[in-house]
């Protein structure tokens, strides 16, 4: 079974760089500079000796076996617990122990081959460079441990989030979930590197002991991801359009059997979800630093308006540009029905993307407002944080849909989730397109409060019509496109 | 009226339709036989603007539905394999497809109603499609075509992963609806739904036409007694020469 996978796998590879050859290249160029990018801020926050902004080893640690886990545990739901083609293998008499373990070892080898390229790229730029990091030897042991660890931290609580039961579901996460107060106790820096590595083992072993004695439940759990409701579930039938009639028509039926679904996979509660708990973050670093945070440099004014900034730009990325990257993959073989339909590409790369757009007030609300009124700031900051947040949605969502169209992943079985290569090359064009058309609506903001806000509606309104142009690509491309899945 | 002329596909060097040529008439039921891989699929695939042709001509109603938006409300599709989306629930996707194909509000709540009625599927239509066994999710394909009461209908292996009650009610169905006046191009392997339905019988294989006429007429041609032994006859006869 892991065999079949890593053929799959490199043979899916393969392909698209032979399709793509200068889309690999650019890949390349841009994951490099972002490395060498974030190799220099190391040291130059490591140079700056400023305890406030240096963060602990052991942060750095806990953060990035954090991401790992987070990573793992959403690869196992896309690709294991929501993949209907698991069933070719429970209907063989192999052991459900070993489906499990060959998903997990799945998740492992994605996770070490991406963290095997990353840091062969570090150690050659560090080695190029002449670059020193304020890191031993023994930090990088206990990060390779932690990156071991951090897949099968993340199978095991994606598989017990996906039980049928919801008590279930809530003792298993909650009690198996201490794994990551243990990981961040096991990190203080009062134990012993070798303590803790010991630790570390011990914690893995645990893991693994997990995952074979709760193999049971891996196939209740993929059960229970890819069966459907049989009740019903909305009585859409009789309040059929929730959308205003002044939406066109086919824009409106495609928007609303977008979002009816997007709600029931429960993408729309969790990018929600994420961009509350940014909110809710933002306030508990403000609650720690209080409202002037010393940084140095006379940085401190600074802070929270990039860190707003920040912020405002992950919630959009989570709610924006990655539905929008899967809007066509993700139909996959089910797009003959739109295709066939006499609905012209323009209405269903409106009536797709809405689903992201129509949210995006909300969402600019939920990131921007509770952070910014707690810190007093003035009105117009609040107008020119939600203009600024407008043209990220305007600008990210027209990259995502292109690119999701000219580089789509029809692989059902990771149900069209955007490879790494089409993921990172969008965020980095997000990051440098947002920095050009903010950048100077903010340098304008400095000098003048109402001629920067003016500037920055001037430039979402750039930014929408970047989108049309963008959305109008991407209805020719689809054109073009034949479906044969 | 469903017209193909000359229609070539190919996938690289390979081709896959080497210049197919037939003509469904409003009334008719028109279909294709054909080995796996003999190009049928390919065909409904070009005739329903699914794929591009690599020459030739594909016609519904004088439309040709890859470069022609509007020629898609001219027909009815229904795809071999029951890929639906299965998070919506059956009739909230007859009610996205069958507004998308401009049916009235009130028109298409009354028609979702009376499909999934005459289909059986009513006490399932407000459960995730998810839920659905492949015969269910087949009965809805089948509702899908027939949403906008289109005046052509192209199906693709209609009766796969039905129950012989009902492959024999979409059998009745497809005669009743050319009846009606519809043209209804079908593809299937089952030979004795064939016999049972069609006007015009194509047998395809290697990407040509090797084989057409009434059933009546390949009979007497072939000089055999069911559809399959012509079939049998013909595609042999096409591989022993290759």
């Amino acid at each position: 079974m892991f065999s079949t996978e890593i053929i799959r796998s490199y043979r899916v590879s393969r392909s698209k760089i032979s399709e793509h050859p200068f889309m690999t290249l650019w890949f390349l160029i841009l994951l490099i500079a972002g490395i060498w990018m974030t190799l220099i801020v190391i040291v130059l926050i490591a140079e700056m000796d400023e305890p406030f902004i240096n963060p602990t080893r052991r942060d750095i640690l806990f953060s990035l076996f954090f991401i790992l886990m987070a990573k793992a545990s959403a690869e196992t739901s896309e690709d294991s617990l929501r993949n209907h083609s698991l069933k070719y293998y429970f209907v063989t008499p192999i052991r459900t122990v070993k489906i499990a373990l060959s998903r997990l070892l799945k998740v492992f080898w994605y996770n070490l081959a991406l963290i095997a390229f990353v840091m062969s790229l570090v150690t050659l730029l560090i080695h190029v460079q002449g670059i020193t990091l304020p890191a031993d030897s023994m930090f990088f042991v206990k990060l390779y441990a932690l990156i071991i660890l951090a897949p099968c931290v993340g199978f095991n609580l994606a598989v017990f989030s996906h039980q049928a039961s919801l008590k279930d579901k809530i003792i298993l996460v909650s009690v198996y979930g201490q794994v990551l107060t243990f990981v961040w106790t096991i990190l203080h820096p009062s134990l012993s590197p070798s303590t803790q590595l010991v630790l570390i083992a011990i914690l893995l072993l645990y893991s693994v002991f997990i995952t074979l004695i709760t193999t049971p439940m891996f196939k209740n759990a993929w059960i229970s991801g890819i069966k459907g409701k049989n009740h019903n579930v909305l009585r859409f039938h009789r309040r059929k359009d929730f959308l205003p009639s002044i939406i066109p028509p086919g824009i409106r039926k495609v928007a609303q059997g977008e979002i009816l679904r997007r709600w029931r996979n429960r993408q729309i509660p969790a990018t929600i979800g994420v961009n509350l708990i940014l909110s809710i973050g933002l306030l508990f670093i403000y609650r720690q630093l209080g409202p002037d945070p010393d940084i140095g440099l006379d940085l401190g004014k600074y802070f929270y308006p990039a860190l707003i900034g920040i912020t405002i730009y992950t919630g959009i990325v989570v709610h924006s540009v990655i539905p929008s990257l899967t809007l066509f993959s993700r139909d996959g073989n089910r797009l003959w029905g739109f295709r066939t339909a006499p609905l012209d590409s323009r209405s269903l790369v409106w009536g797709k993307a809405s689903s992201s757009l129509l949210f995006s007030p909300l969402n600019s609300l939920v990131l921007v407002l509770p952070i910014t009124m707690v810190l007093e700031y003035p009105p117009i900051f609040i107008l020119f944080a939600l203009a600024a947040s407008f043209c990220m949605y305007f600008l990210f969502t027209g990259i995502g849909v292109l690119m999701g169209v000219v580089f789509p992943n029809f692989d059902e079985s990771n149900r069209g989730a955007p490879d790494v290569m089409t993921m990172y090359s969008s965020l980095m064009f997000c990051l440098i397109t947002g920095t050009f058309f903010l950048g100077i609506p903010t340098a304008v903001f400095q000098m003048d409060r109402i001629l920067g806000l003016l500037t920055c509606i001037f430039f979402a309104d750039m930014a929408a019509l970047v989108m049309v142009i963008l959305f109008k690509m991407t209805g020719k491309r689809y054109s073009d496109m034949e479906v044969s899945m | 009226m469903i017209e193909v002329k000359e229609l070539k596909k190919n996938y690289g060097n390979y081709q896959a339709l080497k210049g197919v040529s037939l003509e469904v008439h409003p009334g008719s039921v028109f279909v294709l036989l054909g080995s796996n891989g003999a190009g049928k699929t390919t065909l409904i695939k070009i005739l329903t603007g699914l794929l591009r042709s690599s020459g030739g001509v594909a016609l519904i109603d004088g439309f040709s539905v890859w470069d022609n938006v509007e020629g898609r409300e001219r027909f009815g599709y229904m795809p071999e394999h029951p890929h639906l989306y299965d998070r919506l629930t059956g009739r909230e996707f007859l009610d996205v497809m069958g507004s998308l194909r401009g049916v009235e509000e009130t028109k298409l709540s009354q028609r979702i109603q009376i499909l999934s009625e005459q289909l059986e599927l009513d006490r399932v239509i407000d459960s995730e499609i998810s839920s659905y066994s492949k015969g269910m999710k087949q009965k809805v394909l089948f509702a899908n075509s027939l949403i906008n009461d289109p005046p052509n209908l192209i199906l693709d292996e209609p009766t796969s992963g039905l129950d012989p009650r009902f492959t024999r009610y979409i059998k009745r169905r497809i005669r009743g609806e050319a009846a009606e006046g519809k043209a209804i191009l079908m593809s299937t392997h089952i030979t004795s739904i064939t016999e049972d339905i069609a006007d015009k019988v194509a047998i395809i294989e290697e990407g040509r036409i090797v084989a057409h006429g009434g059933v009546g007429e390949l009979y007497n041609k072939y000089d055999c007694d069911t559809i399959e032994e012509v079939f049998v006859e013909v595609v042999n006869h096409v591989r022993s020469n290759n």
